[in-house]
């Protein structure tokens, strides 16, 4: 057969990709090996290396994985519970409203409701505990973060339990498995796929996460993220600030091969 | 279907209170005539006249939807088209390829694409500002509007394209009279995406904006790491109302086309 | 020559990954004649229905339409029209619309659009059904529909990829009788492609029987259910009886044990054939009276006669339709006559064959 339609609707498409896609990446690493005076060095890749930088990079995986492990287990039972309601495409939009809220208004939420006057405070001080500082802790990070990426989670996870055929958890009970059983051997490896892309919503944006860092965590918590927007807009060290990003960049290629779909064409 | 078990519904309540307690919280103290967060004190409206009397939050208001309305609809004419584009190559790995290049847009991270546009931007000599802020916005929503539409492309029967030849249709008849229509649905949903994300992207225009511009979030940015102010209370009540009018109306459109296709969020 | 519309010469298609779907086809179909492309899946029906439409290109061999090669004309600008097995009808366009199509491609006039759409319709029995949706039709309907969004541009030839083959068997029945009903009203040609048998059988002025890429045998329903060239139209057509045997010479042939009397001839003496007896050719009658003599294994009622399956002492399995009723594990015989015996000889060409079938005179009296 012969190509189905012209060839032209592509070029604009493979301009974006060359300048947009292609050419940032290449200016990245080009940049990641320049000195603040534009000499060529390596020396970047040296400080990523040292104790300071290790450190950091490690903090910032460690939380990651948290909100990402907290994400999913909070996300995993709402996406299954929400496929057995009556209306459920209707419930799944009340899920994801708050996601279509303007991000830096929910965070700046939190800044009142952590407070020292606000309401959990206000709450905790009926059972005769003082007031602190919730905010500026690595606890108001992690649920912050948690509650941001809680819509991006569920929405994956739902459509894959939703496309389950119901009739096969029926067998699965037929054949005489548990509940439990048939969980763990039929819905968990058949909706795993919403599962990945679930998490590859949540991780690589966690690590890269700095407006929360900054207005929640205080400077408790430098993530990845934090680091080259510092770099970059503060210490004007796009030499260091292109560097982190050549890790960050390099994580997400290894998360793209993590979640990347073995099915044949279909969905994408 | 089996009905929720009795924890199900509370577990699925208790989400739910949390995820709009945070949004209520700011709509019910943009009422406060207190000027925080806490201690109510007295109902006013006078956070609300305020955001209509601030010339500065209206400008910044009108370039967030002035760009996002120039980004959505820039971005669906590309990404359609590049749909149809990947769509039409028949060589599986080259069209492989063409959807991994697309999705790392997707998956990167925001600071990066920030970071790496700033120098893009800088190194050609775009002016920081409206425009860099416009073709990023524009760059980061064309992968989106293709996953959008590549689905109802690939769902599509190909025999509609052969039927249509074979009734004498050119490649431009295939091209207006059967795939444009057949695809509505998907160029629809990628629009609306793209302006969700150009509407509610905080770090890549944190990068790429100079000093005159500005748009909502990193407007809001800048107030609250200075403090609280309730006009961005009143401002975020606004928000949500038209928010949740919009994605009502959403739902009802699309749900007579079927469209449940969940799509990636992004931070 | 003049009454030829399409004509294949030497057609072979393969693809890059080296599969061969076509092997040397060569054929000439005639104005205003009902064909069908019979075979099993994959044997490259639909392909040479492709190359015929314009979707495919034939990889060598040259494609002729009224005398004129086609190999690169495209699909749009051909006289053909396709009706698709899944129909292929355009869901964003009603009834109307979709008939429409081809004449709104063509510019004509929107008058007269209204009329040959309305016509359309009405030849297909569907006047009224204007301002549905597709999704508000059913199977047969949107059967119709694509046959009219066929017949609407007035096309030479109509070809048809097994349309049938989605609906329900009682459907399926009727729009055989419709469809041939349907050929000869409009006197043009139909090429239509299908893998079921009494399909062919029930409505093809000729068929061609298709195998592995290459046509087996061709001919009329009769002759070809008659007279089928090898193991595999025998086996494919109707059910058959084919065991292996020993022609001993003319009129007489060796098998299960046996030697009978037949009419074929102009074999080499001793030469090892494929014998064919139709299972209604069997009768059951008694032991000492049957040429025969086999046990009965099963028997099914089928409606209209009995489904026995049998075998003799040697093994083979003889399929029996009879009106009378046996008892399982009964031994009973089989009857026939000579006429009844057909004799394919193994790797004969289909001009072989019919050279052979000539030399016997008036031998179909089935």
């Amino acid at each position: 057969m012969r190509d189905r339609v012209a060839k032209g609707p592509l070029i604009p498409y493979l301009l974006w990709i060359v300048f947009f896609v292609i050419a940032p990446i290449a200016l990245i690493i080009y940049y990641s090996m320049l000195d603040l005076q534009g000499n060529f060095t390596l020396e970047n890749y040296k400080r990523f290396f040292s104790p300071v930088y290790l450190k950091m990079a490690f903090t910032s995986f460690f939380y990651a994985i948290l909100i990402t492990f907290f994400t999913l287990l909070i996300s995993y039972p709402t996406a299954y519970f929400l496929t057995k309601t009556k209306h459920k495409h209707l419930w799944l939009m009340f899920i994801i409203i708050p996601s279509w809220i303007n991000l830096l208004l929910k965070t700046y939420a939190f800044i009142g409701i952590f407070g020292l006057y606000g309401p959990i405070n206000a709450f905790i001080s009926v059972f005769g505990i003082e007031p602190k500082q919730i905010l500026f802790t690595d606890f108001s990070f992690l649920f912050v973060s948690v509650y941001i990426f809680i819509p991006f989670m569920i929405m994956p996870i739902f459509n894959s339990i939703d496309k389950l055929n119901p009739s096969l958890v029926d067998a699965a009970r037929d054949l005489g498995a548990s509940p439990f059983t048939t969980f763990r051997r039929v819905i968990w490896p058949l909706t795993i796929e919403g599962v990945k892309s679930g998490i590859q919503v949540t991780f690589i944006p966690a690590l890269s996460l700095f407006m929360i860092t900054r207005l929640i965590a205080g400077n408790q918590v430098i993530t990845l993220g934090t680091a080259i927007e510092q770099q970059f807009l503060v210490a004007q060290n796009w030499g260091m600030g292109s560097t982190i990003a050549v890790f960050l960049v390099l994580i997400m290629f290894a998360s793209m091969i993590f979640t990347a779909k073995r099915t044949k064409g279909g969905r994408v | 279907m089996k009905k929720l078990s009795m924890p199900a519904k509370i577990y699925l309540i208790i989400v739910f209170v949390i995820l709009y307690a945070p949004i209520f919280y700011l709509i019910y103290y943009s009422f406060n005539s207190g000027g925080s967060m806490h201690d109510f004190e007295s109902f006013t409206l006078e956070h609300y006249r305020a955001v209509f009397e601030d010339s500065r939050l209206l400008v910044i208001l009108i370039n967030t939807v002035i760009i996002a309305l120039l980004s959505g609809l820039i971005s669906t004419i590309i990404g359609t088209l590049g749909a149809i584009g990947i769509f039409s190559i028949k060589r599986r790995n080259i069209r492989n390829i063409l959807l991994s290049l697309n999705n790392i847009l997707i998956v990167s991270p925001d600071v990066v694409i920030g970071a790496s546009f700033l120098i893009l931007f800088t190194m050609i000599g775009v002016k920081l500002g409206f425009a860099s802020v416009l073709i990023s916005h524009i760059a980061f929503s064309i992968p989106i509007v293709v996953l959008m539409v590549l689905p109802k492309l690939l769902e599509m029967n190909p025999n509609l394209i052969d039927a249509a030849q074979d009734l004498g249709a050119t490649r431009r008849d295939v091209l207006y009279r059967v795939i444009i229509p057949y695809i509505k649905p998907g160029i629809f949903a990628g629009f609306f995406m793209a302006l969700t994300y150009s509407l509610d992207d905080f770090a890549v225009t944190f990068f790429v904006t100079g000093n005159g511009f500005s748009t909502l979030s990193v407007e809001i940015y800048s107030i609250a790491r200075v403090g609280i102010s309730l006009t961005i209370n009143a401002l975020s009540g606004i928000i949500f109302v038209v928010t949740v009018l919009i994605v009502i109306g959403y739902y009802f459109v699309t749900r007579r086309t079927k469209f449940a296709n969940g799509g990636i969020g992004r931070l | 020559m003049g009454n030829t519309i399409i004509q294949f010469e030497n057609v072979s298609k393969s693809y890059d990954d080296g599969t061969v779907v076509l092997k040397n086809i060569n054929f000439e179909l005639e104005k205003g004649k009902f064909y069908t492309l019979l075979g099993p899946s994959g044997c490259g029906k639909t392909t040479i229905l492709r190359i015929i439409a314009g979707f495919t290109a034939p990889s060598s061999g040259n494609v002729y339409f009224n005398g004129k090669k086609i190999n690169n004309v495209p699909a749009h600008q051909r006289q053909v029209n396709t009706v698709f097995q899944d129909y292929a009808l355009f869901p964003h366009l009603n009834v109307f619309e979709n008939v429409a199509f081809g004449l709104r491609i063509k510019k004509m006039k929107e008058k007269e659009i209204q009329e040959r759409v309305r016509e359309a319709l009405k030849f297909v029995n569907l006047e009224g059904f204007e301002n549905r949706e597709i999704s508000e039709m059913s199977g047969g309907q949107r059967q119709r529909v694509a046959i009219a969004r066929a017949i609407v541009n007035n096309p030479e030839v109509i070809l048809l990829d097994e349309p049938l083959s989605a609906l329900d068997l009682k459907l399926r029945y009727e729009m055989q009788y419709e469809l041939r009903e349907l050929q000869q009203r409009l006197g043009k040609t139909f090429v239509f492609v299908t893998h079921d048998q009494e399909e062919a059988l029930a409505m093809s002025d000729e068929i061609f029987v298709i195998n592995d890429g290459q046509i087996q045998q061709s001919g009329s329903p009769v002759d070809i259910y008659d007279e089928p060239i090898n193991r595999f139209v025998a086996d494919f057509i109707g059910e058959s009886n084919i065991v292996e045997g020993i022609m001993l010479e003319d009129y007489k042939v060796q098998f299960a044990g046996k030697v009978f009397d037949c009419v074929d001839k102009g074999m080499k003496p001793n030469e090892k054939v494929d014998v064919v007896i139709r299972p209604e050719d069997l009768e059951i009658t008694s032991v000492d009276k049957g040429k025969l003599v086999v046990t009965v294994d099963t028997q099914l009622f089928r409606g209209v006669h009995y489904e026995l399956s049998t075998y003799d002492k040697d093994g083979n399995e003889w399929l029996v339709h009879s009106l009378k009723k046996a008892e399982v594990g009964e031994e009973i015989g089989l009857y026939f006559e000579p006429e009844a015996i057909h004799v394919m000889r193994l790797n004969e060409t289909e001009e072989e064959f019919d050279k052979r079938l000539e030399s016997y005179g008036v031998s179909e009296n089935a």
